[in-house]
């Protein structure tokens, strides 16, 4: 019996102009999808990551609801304007830490509910606003953020039409050969079969970043545009204002109706809105652990009364849906192994877009027309980007970088890698990024474990202590290869430096 | 979500089953292979029922993440093993594939901006207003948020869609004239 082939039998013509659209879209928007992949994958450990940069944190396993009242009235009672919002983020699974923030301040507390200094974990808010924004203003950035996340959609597409035997060549991988094939086998494998995982990211990306301006219009057709109306029928209405003084609400009741009356729930996000007046409401954010849905909301009056359930868990799909983009875009839906896959599954995107951009110049150059410079200039962005980051992490933790020269840091940084990149051979660039990565890395486990951990840290802070030292010696591999004289093997099989 | 081991090893047994089905069936290049195919994948979409049986919605995505993952295990295996080199296919492909510029100067420059413009903020202006039309004809028939949700999932998908196509068509006035139609297809259904 004869298999009949799942893919339709591709036209020559529709393979080349397939490959061609890809090529061009991969050459547009390849460097920002790049650091957008990389600090996306970097975002997945957030979690791990704030705490590590503010180590000395203590760790709380669990909150009572009469600690979570104090924190609140703690931090309410020391405000010096109105507030607007006031949050408590509770112990996770994954994230034993309590955090309380109000417009004004955030600050880590302890069990009892007594805030025990200020949460401080700037390059943790640098990478997510890197990967939210590109670092531009929000609604901008955001939506040029979305709109590469459709571009990444389309790369997908265009590479799956692109390819003619999709199937036949599923687990087909040629090591050892030449550069070419080994990276187009590295690029195509890696891209058949986390192509699901591609599209998700993509796709709900894209559906984040473009949400105000798909909102605009569609709450233009629908909502006589009144966009509030339309986040209403997604996300939930707001109860009217009422400025008159109040005291905090009862988040304490709350909380312990919560448990008594929703026991399958799991809250981690506390919001008091116009917390102090009398319009103040409570919502409180629980986890269904079957569901892939962000939250469901549980909506509380400021004496800590239940009110209502939003419908994120059980009302329209259309809300199920919205609900369920976050935690599917960034992995948060099975514990730790979930996000360790999303970590490589990441990585191996960023290997996909290296090597695409990689198989361009080594095509041009067997065609006769290579782009040296433009070759050590993309060089210079994959390995660039991994080494301004490390830099910054390390400079801020140090405390050698304040918050505020992050991001000229690594812009700047990085426009002058990029510069010296144009005018240095691809295989040193490659080689001295990785190297200087590396020792950021290798220099600052030792310096935060030392100064700043306490003595009785947690397991989780040595498994990142851990991770991020083999992350350097892994980067440092090249350079000791080089230094004894041995020849790289990713250098000799052309996976990431190119001839010079 | 911590996922019980029965459940874990019985999902990983058929995901294992059914990618060693698959990649036998098509090392195999297409003799007798056919029950190989469909066993494999019915292996996996057991694995996947499973997994939702187990933990509803959540369980569906965290048995595509196993399932990736496992893939990852059977290509990085296959990348121990040196194959045959590719055949002459894929090198005439990849020669017919560079994005060349045909004409030179000032033309071939306003040409690529054009098409940079045409791709970047039209098609995604013009697929924005099809989520919208979208969104305006499934209105009276669905819940706001159901018609709301189709918008969102459809705006950054035909602009991806409309991306990889309009850069498959060759001639530029017709990748020109798709945009524009399509443009004003969305205009007139919103304003109606």
């Amino acid at each position: 019996m004869k298999t009949r082939p799942i893919w339709p039998k591709a036209s020559s013509g529709r393979v080349d102009s397939a490959l061609s659209a890809h090529s061009l879209i991969g050459l547009i928007v390849g460097g920002l999808i790049y650091v957008l992949c990389l600090s996306g994958t970097l975002a997945v450990f957030e979690d791990e990551l704030e705490w590590w940069e503010d180590a000395s944190a203590p760790a709380v396993a669990a909150v009572t609801p009469e600690a979570a009242q104090k924190a609140a009235q703690t931090l309410f009672s020391a405000r010096e304007g109105e507030l607007s919002h006031l949050n408590l983020f509770l112990p996770r699974e994954d994230w034993p830490r309590f955090v309380a923030s109000t417009d004004e301040e955030t600050r880590s507390v302890d069990a009892a509910g007594a805030p025990t200094g200020h949460h401080h974990a700037p390059w943790n808010a640098f990478l997510i606003d890197l990967h939210y924004y590109l670092h531009l203003p929000s609604i901008i950035g955001i939506t040029l953020v979305g709109s590469l996340g459709a571009m990444l959609l389309a790369l997908v597409l265009s590479g799956l039409l692109a390819h003619p035997r999709i199937f036949r060549d599923a687990f087909a991988f040629r090591r050892g050969g030449s550069a070419r094939l080994t990276q187009a086998d590295l690029h195509n494998r890696l891209s058949v079969w986390l192509s699901p995982f591609f599209i998700a990211v993509a796709l709900t990306g894209a559906m984040i970043g473009l949400f105000t301006v798909v909102g605009y219009l569609v709450a233009q057709a629908g909502f006589g545009g009144d966009i509030l109306a339309l986040y209403a029928v997604l996300f939930g209405e707001e109860p009217a204002p009422n400025p008159a003084a109040a005291p905090l609400a009862d988040i304490a009741t709350a909380l312990r109706t919560m448990k008594a009356r929703f026991p399958e729930a799991i809250p981690f996000w506390i919001i008091v809105h116009e917390p102090g007046t009398l319009g103040q409401h409570v919502q409180v954010l629980a986890e269904h652990p079957q569901r892939l849905i962000y939250a469901e909301y549980y909506n509380f009056d400021g004496d800590g009364a239940f009110v209502s359930r939003t419908g994120m868990s059980d009302g329209a799909l259309g809300q199920q849906i919205a609900s369920s983009v976050y935690r599917v875009h960034f992995g948060y839906f099975g514990g730790f192994w979930v996000k360790a896959a999303y970590g490589v599954f990441g990585l191996c995107l960023c290997a996909v877009v290296a090597t695409g951009l990689n198989l361009y110049f080594l095509k041009r150059e067997r065609q006769g027309r290579p782009a040296p410079r433009l070759r050590s200039v993309w060089t210079g962005l994959v390995w660039g980007t991994p080494a301004l980051l490390a830099a910054t992490f390390a400079g801020s933790v140090a405390g050698l970088l304040p918050p505020a020269s992050l991001v000229p840091a690594f812009w700047a940084g990085l426009a002058a890698l990029l510069l010296w990149a144009a005018i240095t051979p691809a295989g040193r660039v490659r080689l001295e990024a990785r190297a200087a990565a590396g020792l950021c890395l290798l220099l600052i486990v030792p310096f935060n474990v030392i100064m700043r951990m306490p003595a009785d840290a947690p397991l989780l802070l040595h498994a990142v202590s851990a991770v991020l030292a083999l992350a350097a010696l892994w980067l440092l591999r090249p350079v000791a290869s080089a230094a004894f004289g041995k020849k790289d093997p990713a250098g000799r099989q052309g996976l990431t430096a190119p001839a010079e | 979500m911590s996922a019980p081991l029965p459940l874990l090893l019985a999902s990983l047994v058929l995901i294992a089953g059914g990618l060693a089905a698959l990649r036998r069936a098509w090392r195999q290049r297409g003799e007798g292979g056919g029950a190989l195919v469909a066993g494999g994948w019915a292996a996996l979409l057991a694995a996947l029922i499973l997994c939702a049986g187990g933990y509803a919605d959540r369980g569906v995505a965290f048995g595509i993440v196993l399932a990736m993952a496992a893939a990852l295990f059977f290509v990085f295996g296959a990348a121990l093993r040196p194959l045959a080199p590719a055949p002459r296919r894929t090198l005439r492909a990849a020669k017919t594939a560079m994005p060349e510029s045909r004409e030179a100067g000032w033309r071939s420059r306003l040409a690529g901006i054009w098409t940079f413009v045409l791709l970047g903020p039209l098609a995604g202006l013009v697929s924005a207003l099809l989520g919208s039309l979208a969104f305006r004809l499934a209105q009276p028939v669905l819940a706001p948020a159901n018609a709301a949700v189709i918008a969102f999932f459809l705006a950054p998908l035909a602009w991806a869609v409309l991306a990889a196509l309009l850069l498959m068509e060759p001639r530029r006035w017709r990748r020109s004239a798709i945009v524009l139609a399509l443009g004003i297809m969305g205009a007139v259904g919103l304003a109606v």
